[in-house]
């Protein structure tokens, strides 16, 4: 009986060895393909006059919706930032989510608002919208206040007055810079099949932002919200440029992602049954253009930056990684029938794949190997050495994957200007993984026993406004 | 004790994989940081150097701009090695200037740019495209042939940069070589490749309409051509619009040459037009009407309130839109007032005429 058990629990540490072999070599290559497509991509940048193509006509018209969400602290200093946006044509649609608190009326007082009514385009159910307002100060501003009914549904609204060929699906929380739109809509112009695209998301805690523009980049001075920062170097300049570059991209973040209108309302919107519906959109859309036979693109641009406010408490970030996780999670249970399947090309057979087995059950199988592997160490049937040298060798992997996002982002964008930046970024990438990384492994197996008893919501989230400076 | 350790790794060749492993990981985790402070200090250099050449170079490119020194005692100042990134400095500075002065600095750049069209060769993309680009930019009309060359450039991406280049405001001599190569461009955005069409200006229009007319050229082409004679308000073009609306059944050139109709047609141009707002397809009607709405002034109501009805949103859309572009707010208020219009309908007609 006890010998059975030893080899399961062997079976186990197998499978967790294999598991993190093929994690670490899926992210070592992706890093190895995001620099080189980086580097492809920055020569690109110069050999293409941005100013040139912000001044043509051609350019199409586009709608920015941003879901409200109890947004008082932020909501005007975000929008003024929008309305600040270097872009040829473009029409900005607040949803205000049922909001608890003033959103709506900082909005009114400061784009003085006025009822207005518009004749809708789309018909997706949402729910109830109980008044619209057009601002008297801004034509390209309308806010819409409905009744609670969760992001998804709030994008949904959105979209149904969306008059543009193009939306550009936003946090309000966010600050989008200048001339982010007419970078992020350069695929839409260089291929006519792009259906979507998504920009990169860094992190604003740090930074000193004077209305609602980033004017200094730094790194924030607690660790949690630094790490982060690294997190989000690590997922976009490695991850996401490297699945963009082997045309497999599954994921485009909410905060900052646009899109075909008519595409988007013909596969059926926005999902308002999961807390991951920019994921699932994604999915469904891959899985709506390869089952008709569309040819489509959908496209990472890792320069239109959006910038967010992380969140500075632990528990706070547990329960965004919690439902982050149930996220995917439900976005990838959802369209299993992709698993494996030819008929979704590459996605089926390898994006779709590495984030069911690796990204969705990756928090199990951790969690069962350090089970199995105290158990191991703790009746002495493995060497001492052996587990030491492989944690050693699983911890200067970490570090590795992290150290080269910081490289790829001095290869690419310097945002983090100051020297000490970069070495403090370079010694995060070594510290988070004692204790960091382990601690967000196991939010995320959190989020993956939720996601099992089938929790649903976001949890409450707390916004601190960013760091400003006086206008003198 | 190492050979203590050389003795336990020979035992077992696992732990000898993992330490291999490990140690190799630690040369690659040296290596990377390394790489990234090495990376930091060349770009900082790179920086500085920058300012320093274009602290030095400033004032002589003004003192040529305003004659008090000789092309060739600035040429004096500016080394070989140097000589790439004075050509970049004059790029940058030629975009901020217009008429004689801007001519100086091409004329600063002439003897320079043969570098440029050695990088054509360039087996990266990118530096050829960066080439054309430059090129273009400060000696079209000395090189001229060797950007529209470029236009076959066996990169999608140099093909652009020289399509754009040619599509320069006054450069019209360029123009039937880019419309020649536009069926290259398929994948590009219509409406993009139309502006930049449209960019060269009103002389460009005779050759636009005639590959807006020719049945064997490519659809696509076609419709950017169409898209650029509406952007240009070409007065011409009504005519092979309404030629070409009653000779295709192509849903985008239907539509693109509505847009031409509804810019500058005539309530003449009109029958063909008619025909159309029963089409199946609901962005053909929605032009329709919307041409309709803009052109006939006596447009009969009963039609716009129709199309107030249409099963698509985008009719009426498009509807409210065109008459508010022709300023006719009162027959918006009087298609509002019809009794088939619902309450709801109403109050957004009457917003809309408002907003």
């Amino acid at each position: 009986m006890i010998e059975r058990m030893w080899q399961i629990i062997f079976w186990i540490n197998g499978i967790v060895l294999g598991y993190f072999l093929i994690l670490n070599t899926s992210y070592l290559v992706a890093s190895l393909v995001s620099f080189h497509a980086l580097r492809r991509y920055i020569r690109r940048l110069r050999a293409l006059d941005l100013d040139d193509l912000l001044a043509s006509h051609g350019v199409p018209p586009m709608t920015l919706i941003t879901p409200a969400y109890n947004e008082e602290a932020t909501c005007v200093q975000s929008l003024r930032s929008l309305l600040a946006l270097r872009y040829a044509e473009f029409e900005i649609i607040v949803v205000n989510d049922g909001s608890k608190d003033g959103t709506v009326d900082r909005l009114r007082e400061a784009f003085d608002l006025v009822p207005g009514e518009r004749l809708a385009t789309g018909a997706l159910p949402t729910a109830l919208v109980r008044a619209t307002y057009r601002s008297r100060t801004h034509a390209n501003l309308w806010v819409l206040d409905k009744e609670n009914g969760g992001k998804a549904d709030a994008l949904n609204a959105g979209l149904n007055q969306c008059r543009t060929p193009l939306f550009c699906a936003m946090d309000a929380d966010s600050l989008l810079e200048r001339d982010a739109l007419t970078r992020i809509v350069r695929p839409f112009l260089e291929n006519g099949s792009t259906v979507a695209a998504g920009g990169i998301i860094r992190i604003a805690n740090g930074c000193v932002v004077r209305d609602g523009r980033v004017l200094r980049v730094g790194l924030p001075r607690p660790l949690l919200p630094r790490l982060q920062v690294l997190e989000y170097l690590r997922a976009f300049l490695a991850g996401r440029m490297g699945w963009h570059a082997a045309g497999a991209t599954l994921i485009i973040s909410g905060a900052f992602g646009v899109f075909r209108r008519d595409i988007v309302v013909q596969a059926g919107g926005y999902a308002t049954d999961t807390v991951g519906e920019d994921m699932e959109l994604i999915v469904r859309l891959h899985r709506y253009c390869r089952e008709r036979r569309l040819e489509y693109q959908i496209a990472f641009v890792p320069d239109p930056v959006a910038w967010t406010e992380s969140p500075t408490r632990l528990a706070i970030l547990r329960r965004q990684r919690d439902r982050w996780q149930r996220g995917l999670i439900e976005s990838l249970l959802r369209h299993r029938v992709m698993l494996f399947n030819p008929r979704y090309g590459r996605i089926g057979l390898v994006a779709y794949p590495y984030f069911f087995l690796l990204e969705m059950l990756g928090p199990l199988i951790e969690t069962g190997g350090y089970l199995s592997f105290a158990l191991t160490v703790a009746f002495h049937r493995a060497s001492p050495i052996y587990i030491t040298t492989f944690f050693v060798v699983a911890v200067v992997l970490g570090a590795v994957l992290s150290v080269s996002a910081v490289a790829l982002e001095e290869l690419s964008f310097r945002r983090y200007s100051n020297t000490g930046d970069l070495l403090r970024l370079i010694w995060l990438g070594i510290a988070e993984n004692f204790g960091y990384r382990q601690l967000t492994s196991a939010w995320r197996l959190g989020g993956t026993i939720s996601a099992l008893r089938g929790k649903k919501g976001w949890g409450r989230m707390e916004r601190a406004g960013f760091e400003v400076t006086s206008n003198g | 004790m190492t050979a203590d350790l050389v003795g336990v790794l020979q035992s077992d060749p696992e732990l000898w994989v993992l330490g291999a492993a490990l140690a190799a990981l630690l040369a690659l985790i040296v290596a990377l940081i390394g790489t990234t402070l090495r990376l930091r200090a060349r770009n900082n250099r790179t920086q500085a150097r920058w300012i320093g050449l274009e602290e030095r170079w400033q004032p002589l490119v003004l003192a040529s701009i305003a004659g008090r020194i000789s092309d060739a005692d600035l040429h004096a100042q500016v080394s070989p090695a140097e000589a790439l990134f004075f050509i970049d400095y004059l790029l940058r500075f030629a975009r901020r200037l217009e008429g004689e002065e801007r001519a100086t600095i091409e004329r600063l750049a002439r003897p320079l740019l043969p570098i440029l069209v050695a990088r054509l060769q360039h087996r990266d993309d990118e530096f050829r495209a960066r080439a054309v680009q430059t090129i273009s930019a400060l000696g079209l009309q000395e090189y001229g042939h060797i950007v529209v060359a470029a236009l076959d450039d066996r990169s999608d991406l140099v093909a652009m940069v020289a399509a754009r280049s040619l599509s320069q405001p006054g450069t019209p001599e360029f123009a039937s070589a880019v419309i020649r190569r536009l069926a290259r461009f398929r994948q590009w955005r219509s409406s993009f490749l139309a502006s930049m069409l449209a960019r060269v200006g009103p002389e460009i229009a005779p050759s636009l309409r005639e590959a807006l007319l020719d049945p064997n050229t490519d659809i696509a082409v076609r419709v950017v051509a169409a898209d650029a004679l509406r952007e240009l308000n070409d007065p011409e073009s009504a005519v092979p619009a309404a030629v070409v609306l009653s000779t295709t059944s192509d849903r985008n050139l239907i539509v693109a040459c509505l847009g031409i109709l509804m810019e500058v047609g005539h309530q003449r141009h009109l029958p063909p037009v008619r025909a159309l707002v029963s089409s199946d397809e609901p962005i053909v009607r929605a032009r329709a009407f919307a041409t309709i709405a803009r052109l006939d002034d006596q447009a009969d109501l009963s039609l716009l309130r129709g199309a107030m009805n249409d099963p698509s949103p985008w009719v009426p859309i498009r509807v409210i839109e065109a008459l508010r572009a022709a300023g006719a707010t009162t027959v918006l208020q009087r298609i509002a007032q019809g009794p088939e219009i619902s309450n709801e309908f109403q109050r957004a007609l009457r917003s809309e005429a408002q907003s």
